[in-house]
């Protein structure tokens, strides 16, 4: 019986509510859902981030300082034509060059190594390919690969090539930015193919760093020269241990706003006292398939890359 | 303004507002219907103890019903603490960033966590008077903001991203002071700080210098007004910039009071100008009071909103934000201790009169103390004061109603009777005086000490000795007819209208006989014999031979005056006058000389013979006669004694 | 104000009165004291307060007080302490005490009051009554003296005091009104219409009849000048 201080009887209205109060406490048990928020759609933190190499590792790019290889490590494709416009920039030293390139795999013929796995096709022959009525020069397809735990290089076949070197100032005058490049394939003295490839505008980054390590706050600030309808990717990579070689890492997508805050806390355990470089590639590219007669399985590509090399304090 | 103007110019969000809304009123006023948030100063007229529970219910998707706050205060005298756990004041977000992460079989998207809890909070305040309370809040909150990051693995052979937590925890103390001020019970208004001490239990980093619930300092001021009775209208200002207002009515139904009430506020940084609503409906008893209320949102809460607001902006209340979803709160208070609100206050008592037992009639007729009390309400109401003195009283004596009006002070009468007349042993007992207004427990209650004097105690007052006449009828009353018994013969003989007069002088000449001797005055000035006692001990003071042989009259129908006279030296003495029943006419049956006699006029308005007669006076009647008159020629009329009130005459009933 | 009234009071009680017989002529007797019996008066026998002369016819008695004299005609009767000059408020004070030493009313049923003594039975029983009223007719004409001497409140006080004492002395409606006079001359408004209305229930003469009318008519006048 429930007695009240003076040792009287409460009266009824007070276990009703008691009663009434026990059976809330045991219904009450739901946790209010949280809020949820949302960054704007413009806004310098959307960003998609995937790894930058996928399983195929075996397919190391050999083109040293330059990344051009970076973006093509590795196409099953038969024919393979690359236009590419770069920028270095390198403690302030800008460094611009073009190349374009033009490769013919014989998909009939694979190469593979030991344990396997496919490294690649031998070569086809064609009687010449011209850029802009420029005849690329036939040099070997040198590609360097991962045997184990040794890192090897083998010649595929040919590939054709032409380099253009930019003046010190690194003004590419003569690379077609926004432009378009006329490609002129010839199988044979009869036989051939013309097409134009259109060339994307330059880009042109900028890398900053903002916050305090110490914080936990700094971030990569990556900004670019947006462009409308534009399809932007940002690669970071560092050195290779000892080596001029670069390692992807980080493959990103460009925003709308040509402007990303990349926390860099995703980076934190790949940079060491040791080795604090990064290389940031932005990079617009144009893409392009042509199928005819001659040419089938088309990957053909015209970009603009903008290298950054920075360090990480 | 200046003050006003100075906060304004940063963001904030209404924080002096708490789930009860506009519950609060007069009528239920006992209970506490506002909580930290809205009431700093912990003003609060609970007169014990209160159990508080606040069940809530909020729609955020769904419906999420849960505890919201448990409190218990306590009153002690002036002093009144308070103690809340808040499960339900808190809040959580989601902050989904734009950061896709490409994990080897699925894609994240990254988030951020907010958590908001304010988990407990405890309150004081001082009454200082019925005018002005002092008080002051400590609050303690308690945040954890938890941030997914991308952390990149690359190895030689295996190169993946997987998710970190960030975590970031700041828990702090916000402590706050108030006063309230009521210089009318219509009229109250309070003012409190916000924000005012701060301690930090936790080190801060990026989160939550972003995150964290901003404590801008501020002030805020409430007033409440009652214009009518059951009509109250509150309204609050923040220094911030932000107010509210809001009105209430109550009704009376059943056995309590049912409270409607209704709150708009405006907040400096919630869209639109008015931001939201507070209906509240109360009903409230003098046991538990239910409180239901909501908060209802003017803006489109089920939307997702934009963090950089947020960021922008800050939280600076968890309980109410731009973030604030509508909610309905059930809310239960109990009196747990169940003593009733008190209407009356016994402010002192003031003992009169000491506790004489033979004069027991006296104090049915004249209050022995006087205790003041006053109205707490706004009411009138009727007193009845009780009580209760040990070893007189076997039960509570109850004295007349009072009435009062509201806040009125008034003097209160209390009267006894004495039950235990035979008291032996004078002394000090306590007197417990109470005051209630109805049949139930007593409002209020004083104890104090009393002399209970033994049943021969005399006040001093010659009025008085009539009580230890009368205490002893029956003894006298034998004994008088004892000794006219003996002088039945004689008495029968003698002219009729002379019988009384023979009668007195008869037992008059035997009573002297019997007293050995006559006590000095001085020695028992408070003592007083009962007339067997003296008759016992052969003897006494003027007091006690007066007493004893009015007594012997009196008891046997012959009517008797004390004739008390008193002296500027203090000693006062006492005699008889004794009505002789005869007409002035019939002077020459008893006398030749009309000095001897006083004529009085009995309540028929005829004129009477009375006799003075010297009691101490062991001699003979003659002798004692003469004495009596010669006294009372002298004192009482040449000297103009009973007209100066230095001579008085008292009749015995 | 009243420290002064009780300061004169015990001053004229200090002073006590007290009378050296001077003359007698014929049948001068005093009652001393509290005593019971009646002794001659002698030439310079002292006289005090509490005693009481009485002259018989053709007698009177000469007394002196400090060279205060007063004569004692026939056929009168007083107290030492009537010759005394008084005070309005003494006087007051005086007739206060009549009603002070009544019995008071009480609203309780008094049935255990033994009254019942009085009435005829009184009237049945014969005494030595001719004495008595002598004594208060002398004491009337002892008043009626010290009015005409000048000690007119000390007359009025003895003239009550005798109605009360020998109340036979009433149905002496002459002396009643002479005594009414002396009250209005002295504005003793209320005392001398109560008197009046006593004798207004008696048997009188036309001509006490038109005394009493006009009296009335006096204390009328009076009143109203008084508001």
């Amino acid at each position: 019986m429930l007695l009240n201080n003076k040792g009287g009887i409460l009266f009824p209205p007070f276990k009703i509510l008691l009663c009434f109060i026990i059976m809330l406490f045991v219904i009450s048990c739901g946790e209010p859902s949280p809020t949820e928020l949302i960054f704007d759609n413009q806004s310098e933190n959307n960003i998609q981030i995937e790894p930058a190499q996928s399983d195929n590792d075996a397919n190391l790019n050999s083109s040293g300082y330059d990344t051009t290889g970076v973006v093509n490590p590795f196409l099953s494709k038969s024919t393979i034509i690359n236009i590419t416009g770069v920028r270095n920039t390198n403690y302030g030293m800008i460094q611009s060059e073009g190349y374009y390139y033009a490769i013919f795999n014989d998909k009939t013929k694979p190469i593979k190594i030991k344990n396997g796995k496919l490294i690649g096709y031998k070569s086809k022959v064609f009687s010449s390919v011209k850029f802009d009525n420029y005849e690329a020069v036939k040099i070997p397809n040198v590609i360097r690969f991962v045997d184990g735990m040794m890192v090897r290089d083998t010649v595929l076949g040919i590939k054709y090539f032409i380099k253009q070197r930019m003046m010190q100032n690194g003004q590419m005058h003569s690379f077609p930015f926004s432009s378009k490049v006329n490609i002129k394939i010839a199988a044979d003295r009869n036989t051939f193919t013309q097409f134009d490839v259109a060339i994307p505008s330059e880009i042109v980054g900028k890398v900053s760093l903002e916050g305090n390590r110490l914080r936990k706050n700094l971030n990569l600030i990556l900004e670019w020269n947006k462009k409308f309808d534009d399809n932007v990717e940002i690669i970071i990579a560092r050195f290779r241990q000892n080596s001029n070689d670069t390692e992807p890492l980080l493959k990103l997508k460009g925003n709308e706003i040509g402007k990303i805050k990349l926390p860099y806390s995703i980076l934190e355990n790949i940079i060491t006292p040791q080795n604090k470089f990064l290389i940031i590639s932005f990079i617009r590219k144009y893409e392009k398939q042509i199928n005819n007669i001659i040419l089938d399985d088309t990957y053909i590509v015209a970009q603009s890359i903008h290298n950054i090399k920075i360090e990480i304090p | 303004m200046i003050l006003s103007f100075t906060f304004t110019k940063s963001a904030y969000c209404q924080i002096s507002l708490d789930y009860f809304g506009n519950a609060y009123s007069k009528f239920n006023s006992r209970f506490r219907l506002n909580s930290l948030e809205s009431n700093i100063s912990n003003y609060n007229l609970t007169n014990d103890m209160e159990l508080a529970t606040t069940f809530s219910s909020e729609y955020n998707g769904g419906l999420n019903s849960s505890i919201y706050s448990i409190s218990i205060s306590k009153r002690i005298n002036s002093h009144y603490f308070y103690v809340r756990y808040s499960p339900g004041i808190s809040q959580q977000f989601i902050i989904k960033s734009g950061m896709n992460i490409q994990l080897p079989d699925s894609v994240a998207q990254l988030k951020t966590k907010l958590n908001y809890e304010e988990k407990f909070g405890m309150g004081y305040a001082f009454n200082f008077s019925q005018f002005f309370s002092l008080g002051f809040s400590l609050r303690y909150f308690s945040q954890e903001f938890t941030e997914e990051k991308p952390v990149l693995f690359y190895t030689d052979s295996v190169n993946y991203i997987s998710v970190k937590d960030e975590i970031a925890k700041s828990n702090f103390w916000v402590g706050d002071i108030g006063l309230t001020f009521l210089p009318h019970p219509d009229f109250m208004i309070s003012i409190f700080s916000n924000n005012l001490f701060l301690s930090e239990e936790s080190k801060q980093n990026y989160l939550t210098d972003i995150y964290s619930l901003k404590r801008n300092k501020g002030i805020t001021t409430k007033l409440f007004i009652s214009p009518f009775e059951q009509f109250n209208i509150s309204a609050g200002y923040e220094t911030y910039g932000s107010y509210y207002t809001g009105f209430n009515f109550s009704t009376k139904l059943f056995r309590g009071f049912l409270t409607i009430g209704s709150l708009i506020f405006h907040d400096r940084y919630q869209k639109p100008f008015i931001a939201g609503f507070i209906p509240s409906l109360n009903y409230s008893t003098n046991f538990f009071s239910i409180t239901l209320s909501g908060v209802k949102y003017f803006s489109n809460r089920s939307k997702v909103q934009s963090i950089d607001d947020m960021i922008k902006y800050g939280i600076h209340s968890i309980s109410n934000n731009s973030y604030s979803n509508d909610k309905v709160f059930l809310t239960i208070n109990f009196s747990l201790s169940l003593t009733r609100e008190k209407q009356i206050k016994l402010i002192d008592v003031d003992i009169k009169d000491d506790i004489y037992p033979t004069l027991n009639d006296i104090f049915i007729h004249k209050p022995f103390a006087i205790g003041k009390v006053v109205n707490l309400t706004n009411k009138i109401i009727e007193v009845r004061p009780s009580c209760l003195i040990q070893k007189v009283n076997d039960e509570i004596v109850y004295s007349p109603n009072v009435k009062l009006l509201p806040y009125d002070t008034v003097e209160v009468p209390y009267y006894i009777f004495i039950n235990n007349s035979l008291i032996t042993k004078r002394e000090i007992s306590q007197a417990e005086f109470f005051v209630s207004v109805d049949d139930l427990e007593p409002d209020d209650k004083i104890q104090k000490p009393i002399l209970i004097n033994d049943k021969n105690s005399w006040d001093g007052s010659v009025s008085n000795l009539v009580y230890f006449v009368r205490s002893d009828f029956e003894f006298s009353s034998k004994y008088s007819k004892n000794i006219l018994q003996s002088f039945k013969n004689y008495l029968d003989t003698i002219n009729y209208e002379l019988l009384i007069f023979n009668q007195v002088k008869i037992l008059f000449e035997n009573f002297i006989k019997e007293m050995n001797y006559v006590a000095d005055p001085r020695a028992s000035v408070e003592h007083v014999q009962f007339p067997n006692e003296t008759i016992k001990l052969k003897g006494g003071d003027c007091d006690d031979l007066s007493v004893c042989f009015a007594s012997l009259l009196e008891s046997i129908g012959i009517q008797t005056a004390f004739v008390d006279y008193k002296n500027p030296d203090g000693i006062s003495h006492v005699n008889l006058l004794i009505n002789t029943n005869l007409s002035p006419s019939r002077m020459n049956l008893i006398t030749n000389n009309d000095s001897k006699i006083v004529i009085r006029k009995n309540t028929d308005g005829k004129d009477e013979i009375w006799i003075p007669i010297e009691t101490t006076c062991l001699k003979d009647f003659d002798t004692a006669w003469n004495l009596a008159a010669e006294k009372f020629n002298k004192e009482a009329i040449e000297e103009y004694g009973l007209s100066n009130g230095k001579v008085t005459i008292i009749d015995i009933y | 104000m009243k420290k002064i009234f009780l300061i004169f009071i015990s001053i004229t009680s200090i002073y006590a009165q007290s009378f050296v017989v001077e003359k007698v002529s014929g049948n001068v007797q005093a009652l001393i004291g509290l005593n019971e019996e009646w002794t001659k008066v002698k030439v310079g026998q002292l006289l005090k307060g509490s005693d009481l002369i009485s002259t018989g016819e053709k007698s009177l008695v000469q007394l002196n007080n400090n060279g205060v004299r007063f004569i004692l005609q026939s056929n009168s009767a007083l107290n030492i302490n009537n010759i005394k000059r008084l005070s309005l408020n003494e006087l007051l004070l005086a007739l206060a005490m009549e009603e002070i030493r009544n019995v008071p009313k009480i609203k309780e049923d008094n049935s255990r009051r033994n009254t019942a003594v009085y009435g005829e039975k009184v009237e049945s029983v014969t005494g030595d009554k001719s004495i008595f009223n002598d004594l208060g007719v002398k004491k009337l004409n002892g008043a009626k003296q010290l009015a005409i001497n000048g000690y007119k409140e000390s007359a009025i006080l003895l003239a009550k005091e005798t109605y009360r004492k020998y109340p036979d002395t009433k149905t002496r409606i002459d002396d009643r009104l002479f005594f009414v006079n002396l009250m209005i001359e002295l504005h003793l408004l209320n005392e001398a219409s109560s008197e009046l209305n006593e004798l207004k229930k008696m048997k009188l003469t036309k001509d006490q009849n038109e005394k009493v009318e006009h009296c009335f008519e006096i204390i009328n006048e009076e009143m109203l000048k008084n508001n």
